[in-house]
């Protein structure tokens, strides 16, 4: 019936009902299990880095897996203790055909072996002491797995599992012989062999994007051999397990099992990039109703997955003491429920290699390419915020619409991949996606220009992306400005706390000079700043054959000099930070030659002008946050000598340019606020 | 593709070069209430082709042929059970052997001693009976009926009630007094054990080849006890013994079952399980008891017909 309705897609009333199904027969199932999806590796293996096994049968048995092509793994396992005891664990192959996916597996290392003495002592030969004990030896083994998924949509999989269990049990015991001359007793082996067939099913749905839910069943068919069970045989009580798998945006995992018993597994890991590969480690505590303590193992793991190989190495730690002598009444009271994970197991420790034609999940987009807007100047880096830096075409080319992580990553210049907003695009469309970054701190204070490479990557299913793409990119200095006029609000805003300090010191001095003046006291505050910062100052071009270069306000006072760019910053980072508003005036090139300077807001009325000027030709009347107008007055920062002179200059082409040539009506000349 | 199938090769005899071991088995403890005292068995009849190895269907229980001791002084409760019935026996012996009088087979192999009267025995002061001593052995094939002297014994039974000994004094003791011939004599009391009442329980069959036979007993953790696995012969009315199983006296024992699935039963042949709880001493050596083995028991006859 299950299977029956499983291989049925497209109709949702059919998947309903096998859910429905799955649901009534694994509730009513609530009976005792040890912790069954106890995994080799833990729950390390997560979506973040597809080359870390994804396919145990253990912890996934809904046999989820994104890897497209033929997968290949081996497993080594080491006991820790003081016998060199390495086994090979396991053998695994697996094939995704389209939404098919196949995997089978030989697991010789998946062996736990009991011996114990029946307490019988054979006297071999009468009056001669010879005598042997008879022991019991009992063999479990995990022979065989073969899973099968099928991944109805991006969202849902449902999978069965087949595993090969073999029970071989052996009893010595004493063999009479009796004959007309000679009577005598050896020993001879009793074998019996319980071996049996489980199958199981799970299913896993992903609720959204960082959130998969699974449940699936624990011993849901056994199909045993013999008709007799021995008494030795591992207990196959049915059961449910619940999954939870959660994947944060910041490569951090979070992932458990709960039982139908109360035993549960937690699980956390995380993924980074490392030297073009990707290195994940994960930590996992296990509760088991029939193990001591209550956390009663740890279960670290770390794996190095470079294409085509990865590399695993995981450890089992269990809390209670597993080297004493155990109990045979408890054993045989009790039996055991998981042949790799019972209160006899020992700490292990576990090596796997993975080898893959292709770790990468189905490609399904593409990115056809990357147009780079602008260099990535230091001091721009609050525009990167909202402005991106490159803009990519990406083409989907499944037949279902997908959503495309962009992301980006700088080398010393963003700390890891900076993500930017996912994008939706329908069946082979073309989208175009935004690329963004923030800067590291180290970046946002480069002395010296250099060539950087950036790598753009776009993910649509798990953490590994579809396509990646690199370019050169250059990475300005601390001073460098791409001559847009609207940028210099960053070099006012980033030396702000320094002009606060040197404005403060002047306004102190001089405070009799607008102590009454309360309607006139910006205008007056912003004279005495600026004939105190002009003291000494003398015009300075850039040099020539260079990059745009802007000073900050601590290096202009330092030098003594600068060009129109540098005065007209400094000076408003002089204003801004005594709460001045200021907007640079652009003066577009007219042969080749631009011009920059200020303007700042008296935030007197038109009416309450005559205080500073009878001449209504000396401001400029702009409106405030609030609509209401305020007297501004330009100011020629190149003017070195005294503010007067300055704001006349400033006036003079302000009127000329902007007004009398209509600069500011053609957009020759502009005005950018500073905030 | 091929390079793909190239690389697992290799990946293959890497890992098969490092993986050569094999986990260790778990030792588990045997501390099960059953057997955790630890069984020894045994045959109990190793030379048939020497020793005739029936000693009547009222065993004594004591199946080593040729003793090494100068006296041996037995006295036995035995009890035989038959389905639902059972009767009592008592049983009181005093052999005194001339350990330079050997009797020898054909072959010269050791088959006893001939015996000595060395005055008079009493048991709880009732005079024992000088009685003629036989012994059987096997030569060459033939068995072979000597007389080895005389011994004495005191015999009774619950059905014949002779002398008075039918009820043999269990967990208490029995007064031996040896008088000898110039007027010396030796008297001790024979301490006796608490009787040992036991029962069979039986399942499966031997046909199937999953007979369990789980032996019970009132077990009182005296020390070890016996158990002695034979066959009823229904004409020759004697047990022949095949098994002699040590095992503590803590009630209970799980034997192997092919222990009784490869007994050599014949037709209306029966099982019996004699179970021997025995208290052994020593008295002091003088004169008239030289290098002796006081032996006191209780026995328990279980004839079944094991099911097929």
């Amino acid at each position: 019936m299950f299977l029956r309705v499983f291989t049925i897609s497209g109709s949702n009333y059919r998947i309903s009902t096998f859910i429905v199904l799955f649901l009534i027969i694994t509730v009513n199932q609530f009976e005792l299990l040890a912790q069954q999806s106890y995994d080799s590796f833990g729950n390390v293996q997560n979506n973040l880095n597809s080359g870390f096994r994804l396919n145990g049968l253990e912890s996934n048995s809904a046999n989820f897996n994104l890897t497209r092509d033929w997968e290949f793994s081996l497993t080594l396992a080491n006991s820790i203790s003081s016998n060199a005891d390495g086994n090979l664990y396991s053998v695994s192959l697996s094939k995704r055909f389209d939404s098919q996916y196949f995997y089978l597996r030989y697991t010789p290392g998946y062996l736990k072996q009991f011996s114990f003495s029946s307490g019988i002592v054979l006297r071999l030969q009468n009056d001669v002491d010879v005598e042997t004990e008879l022991k019991t030896n009992l063999s479990y083994q995990e022979l065989f797995g073969f899973g099968y998924s099928h991944n109805f949509n991006d969202k849902f999989t449902a999978g069965l599992s087949l595993r090969y269990f073999t029970q071989e049990f052996k009893e010595e015991q004493p063999e009479p012989h009796f004959s007309d001359t000679l009577n005598y007793i050896t020993t001879n082996t009793e074998v019996t062999n319980n071996n049996f067939l489980r199958g199981d099913v799970g299913i896993s749905y992903q609720i959204f994007e960082q959130l998969r839910l699974g449940i699936f069943s624990q011993n849901l068919v056994t199909i045993e051999d013999q008709k007799e069970i021995s008494e030795y045989s591992v207990k196959k009580n049915k059961g449910t397990v619940f999954l939870i798998d959660y994947n944060s945006f910041n490569n951090f995992s979070f992932s458990s099992a709960i039982e139908t018993n109360s035993s549960f597994q937690l699980g956390i890991n995380t993924s980074a990039e490392l030297f073009g590969g990707i290195i994940s480690f994960g930590l996992n505590m296990l509760h088991d109703k029939y193990q001591d303590p209550f956390i009663c193992a740890l279960q670290p793991a770390v794996n190095l997955s470079f294409s085509p190989y990865s590399i695993t190495i995981g450890a089992t730690k269990y809390f209670s003491d597993r080297t004493s002598q155990q109990s045979l009444s408890k054993f045989l009271s009790e039996g055991i429920y998981n042949i790799i994970n019972n209160r006899y197991s020992i700490d292990r420790i576990y090596t796997s290699l993975n080898f893959a034609l292709s770790f990468s999940p189905e490609k399904l987009v593409k990115m056809n390419s990357v147009e780079i807007l602008n260099e990535i100047y230091p001091t721009f880096s609050e525009e990167y915020l909202t402005y991106p830096i490159a803009k990519g075409k990406v083409i989907n080319i499944s037949d279902k619409k997908v959503t495309v992580k962009p992301a980006c990553f700088v080398d010393g210049v963003t700390d890891g991949k900076v993500y930017s907003p996912a994008v939706s695009i329908a069946p082979h469309d073309t989208a175009d996606v935004p690329f963004f970054i923030v800067l590291n701190e180290k970046a946002e204070n480069l002395s010296k220009r250099e060539i950087a490479q950036i790598n753009f990557y776009v993910t649509t299913v798990n953490n590994v992306p579809d396509d990646i793409l690199q370019k050169p990119i250059l990475v300005n200095d601390v001073n460098s400005w791409d001559g847009n006029v609207s940028h210099l609000r960053y070099f006012v805003r980033r030396n702000l706390r320094f002009a606060e300090k040197y404005a403060k010191e002047i306004l102190s001095d001089n405070r009799l000079l607008f102590k009454d003046k309360p309607e006139t006291e910006i205008f007056e505050k912003a004279k005495i700043l600026f004939n105190n910062f002009v003291k000494g100052m003398s015009y300075v071009a850039d040099p020539r054959a260079s990059a745009e270069k802007v000073q900050f306000l601590s290096e202009t006072l330092q030098l003594k000099g600068g060009d129109c760019d540098d005065f007209s910053s400094a000076f408003s980072s002089i204003l801004e930070s005594v709460g001045i508003q200021t907007a640079f005036v652009d003066y577009k090139a007219v042969n080749s030659i631009s011009h920059v300077n200020l303007m700042f807001d008296t935030e007197l009325s038109p009416d309450q002008a005559q205080l500073i000027t009878n001449n209504d030709k000396k401001y400029f009347v702009r409106k405030n946050a609030d609509g209401k107008d305020e007297v501004w007055l330009p100011i020629e920062t190149t003017m070195l000598t005294n503010f007067d002179e300055a704001w006349s200059r400033g006036v003079e082409k302000f009127n000329k340019e902007a007004i009398d040539d209509l600069g500011l009506a053609k957009g020759k000349v502009e005005i950018y606020d500073v905030y | 593709m091929n390079k793909f199938f190239r690389n697992i090769a290799f990946v293959i005899t890497v890992v098969l070069f490092f993986s050569c071991g094999k986990p260790l088995p778990t030792e588990l403890v045997n501390d099960t209430s059953i057997n955790d005292q630890g069984i020894q068995i045994e045959t109990a009849s190793p030379e048939p082709s020497t020793f005739v190895y029936s000693n009547g269907y009222d065993s004594t229980g004591i199946i080593q042929p040729v003793t090494d001791k100068s006296a041996v002084i037995n006295v036995s409760g035995i009890r035989n059970s038959i389905g639902n019935q059972s009767t009592m026996i008592s049983n009181y012996t005093a052999d005194f052997f001339d350990k330079s009088l050997s009797i020898r087979n054909s072959h010269g192999r050791l088959v006893g001693y001939q015996t000595r009267m060395p005055g008079t025995v009493w048991f709880d002061n009732i005079p024992a009976n000088k009685v003629p001593f036989r012994m059987r052995y096997m030569d060459n094939g033939i068995m072979v009926d000597t007389l080895l002297g005389f011994h004495f014994e005191l015999r009774g039974s619950s059905m014949t009630h002779t002398h008075g000994l039918s009820d043999f004094p269990y967990d208490s003791k029995i007064n031996f007094r040896l008088g000898g011939q110039m007027g010396n004599h030796v008297e001790f009391d024979i301490p006796t054990p608490q009787q040992i009442i036991g029962h069979l329980n039986l399942q499966g069959t031997r046909a199937k080849k999953n007979l369990r036979v789980e032996i019970n007993w009132n077990g009182i953790n005296s020390g070890k006890i016996y158990i002695v696995i034979g066959i009823f012969d229904p004409v020759k009315r004697d047990i022949f013994p095949y098994y002699k199983v040590t095992t503590a006296d803590d009630g209970s024992v799980n034997l192997p079952a092919n222990l009784f699935e490869q007994l050599p039963l014949q037709n209306q042949q029966q099982v019996v399980v004699t179970l021997i709880r025995r208290i052994e001493i020593q008295f002091q050596n003088n004169q008239l008891l030289k290098d002796n083995l006081i032996v006191s028991q209780s026995i328990h006859n279980i004839r079944v017909q094991l099911p097929n």
